[in-house]
């Protein structure tokens, strides 16, 4: 392991290449592709639509932002499973502490939410 | 590792006893929680404990006397905090329960043996500040602080990480044994090692707001509730350098070559640009802010020496610092005043002779004046390093000097005389938390013979 060198990181070096070049050929590609039609009316600054009213900045209840977290959390928690799911086995009785342990934490936090009232949606 | 246990464990019932709105079970838990933390950790220091084994953790003396440390401020800044935090029953539990994770992120950082361990306690350490500094949720200035410091912070971390990510990718290793034995083993420093290592300076500085990498620390500290002020400038500092001493003293086998250069500039600009701005500050709290990137200056003196006694040094330092912060901090609650100018503390020693009094010390204390604790603090850096590096010295006395001038400043509006000043009320907690201020800026000296 300690005898990595530069050549090890070549990959790397290729994969940002590659990334940046498609940003660039892409960027530049668009210029030919396609038909541009160019006029008066055509550069003008023209809008359509209807029109807008009010502020776009009002401000939203908090309870869907909570909603959003939470949701994003209890996913993440499942995904952990997965990996352990597939390892059921080979992790015998350490493995299965480990989740419980886990899943001890994340159950303490729901517990704190539901208590604290942030999925009550009706107050 | 038990004593991390118990204090994570503390602050999560904390939580749940706060569902009872009754914040002074709260506060009982969380003290008693932190006391039983500190003990067990002093357990340690007679017959190591092995209840819990884990290899990322490690407790060696040090960690005992900076964690013991941290959990007296810890300890004295939720007792400072309790009259301002009981106002809102509905969070007293979420309030003390974040300091508390927060301490948990300095354990680690007190004890790691891997690099996992250490980001780990790093990020623990900081996250509860990002909400902490944001806690006072209706003022404006406050939550400024929040997302600057969770900006800065969290760009501060990403380079800290790709520093870490370089590290492994030269040394092939987390572990800090390791990792040295790698070092010592190399014929030729690898370039890679050293961008890794420049990032991982880079993050640290960030951290404890050295110059420059401080911009974010003035409005952070003026603009967090007064507890999280003090709890960032002892705590969070304390934790921090011990964490990064620990990284480069094990990991990296001390600091040379040209990263002792940049560390010198570093220290020699962040005692300037601290006390050159600290002079015309006219609040309280940014003139704390300012005068504690000074007091980094000073203890990145510390990095610089290569000796066995710098962790020692390094705690004396800090330890004298936060008795200062805790006095300064109980001060600017009892004046509770919502600008925290300056020009508010006028007579403020005459209408409270105690407070006052305490106040006064723990300004003399950071200015270094001989019988208090700040002094040996400094005593003890600046002589380990005078040797080696005289020159830096003698700056760092001369930034001592113009120091003075800024503490004296707010000592002389304390004593001035003003016929309308009011008495302002001590609580009982206040004035507890003055006394042991009180008793450890006069006492504290006394640990330098024992450090000897």
């Amino acid at each position: 392991m300690t005898n990595s060198s530069y050549s090890d990181y070549f990959p790397i070096l290729i994969q940002a290449g590659v990334a940046l070049g498609f940003v660039l050929a892409v960027l530049w590609v668009t210029h030919f592709l396609g038909p541009r039609l160019k006029s008066k009316v055509k550069n003008s600054n023209w809008e359509c639509g209807i029109e807008s009213d009010g502020n776009a900045r009002f401000p939203v209840s908090i309870r869907y932002f909570m909603a959003a977290i939470l949701f994003v959390l209890f996913d993440v928690e499942v995904i952990f499973f997965y990996p352990y799911a597939v390892n059921f086995k080979e992790l015998e009785l350490e493995g299965l502490y480990a989740v419980i342990l886990f899943v001890a934490f994340f159950l303490t936090g729901f517990f704190y939410v539901l208590k604290k009232g942030a999925l009550e949606w009706e107050k | 590792m038990e004593a991390i246990i118990i204090l994570f464990s503390t602050g999560i019932v904390s939580l749940f006893i706060a569902m009872t709105r009754k914040p002074i079970l709260v506060l009982l838990t969380a003290l008693i929680g932190v006391t039983v933390t500190a003990i067990v950790m002093s357990i340690n220091w007679y017959t190591p404990m092995q209840w819990v084994k884990y290899d990322g953790i490690e407790t060696d003396y040090f960690t005992i006397i900076y964690g013991a440390t941290a959990t007296l401020f810890s300890f004295l800044f939720i007792l400072i905090g309790y009259s301002k935090f009981s106002k809102e029953v509905y969070h007293t539990g979420d309030y003390i329960a974040i300091l508390i994770f927060s301490l948990c992120g300095a354990l680690c950082l007190f004890s790691f043996t891997d690099l996992f361990m250490f980001f780990i306690g790093l990020e623990i350490l900081s996250i509860p500040m990002y909400v902490m500094a944001g806690s006072n949720k209706k003022n404006l200035l406050s939550s400024e602080a929040a997302m600057k410091y969770f900006f800065t912070g969290s760009f501060a971390t990403g380079v800290l990480l790709f520093g870490i990510a370089c590290v492994y990718g030269a040394l092939g290793t987390f572990q800090l044994k390791e990792m040295s034995e790698a070092i010592a083993a190399m014929k030729n420093s690898s370039a890679l090692l050293q961008v890794g290592m420049i990032l991982i300076l880079a993050g640290f500085l960030f951290k404890v707001g050295a110059v420059p990498f401080h911009f974010w620390g003035p409005d952070v500290y003026s603009g967090s509730p007064n507890v999280v002020t003090g709890f960032m400038a002892t705590v969070v500092k304390l934790a921090a350098f011990c964490g990064f001493l620990r990284l480069f003293q094990l990991g990296f086998n001390g600091l040379d070559g040209f990263f002792v250069e940049i560390l010198i500039a570093v220290s020699v600009l962040t005692m300037f640009v601290g006390n050159l701005s600290a002079l015309r500050q006219t609040k309280l709290k940014r003139l704390i802010a300012y005068s504690s990137i000074t007091h980094v200056g000073y203890a990145l003196i510390c990095l610089l020496v290569k000796n066995e006694h710098t962790p020692a040094y390094l705690w004396t330092y800090f330890f004298a610092y936060g008795f200062s912060i805790v006095a300064l901090i109980t001060v600017s609650m009892i004046v509770n005043d919502e600008n925290d100018d300056i020009d508010r503390y006028k007579a403020f020693a005459r209408t409270n002779p105690f407070a006052g009094f305490v106040m006064i010390l723990a300004l003399l204390s950071l200015a270094g004046v001989p019988p208090l604790v700040g002094f040996f603090g400094k005593y003890l850096v600046f002589s380990s390093a005078i040797e080696q590096y005289p020159v830096l010295i003698i700056i760092a006395l001369i930034n001592s000097g113009i120091a003075i001038y800024y503490y004296l400043k707010v000592i002389l509006t304390a004593i001035s005389k003003d016929d309308n000043a009011e008495k302002s009320t001590v609580s009982p907690l206040h004035a507890i938390v003055l006394s042991i201020s009180m008793f450890g800026l006069i006492l504290g000296g006394f640990v330098t013979f024992w450090v000897n």
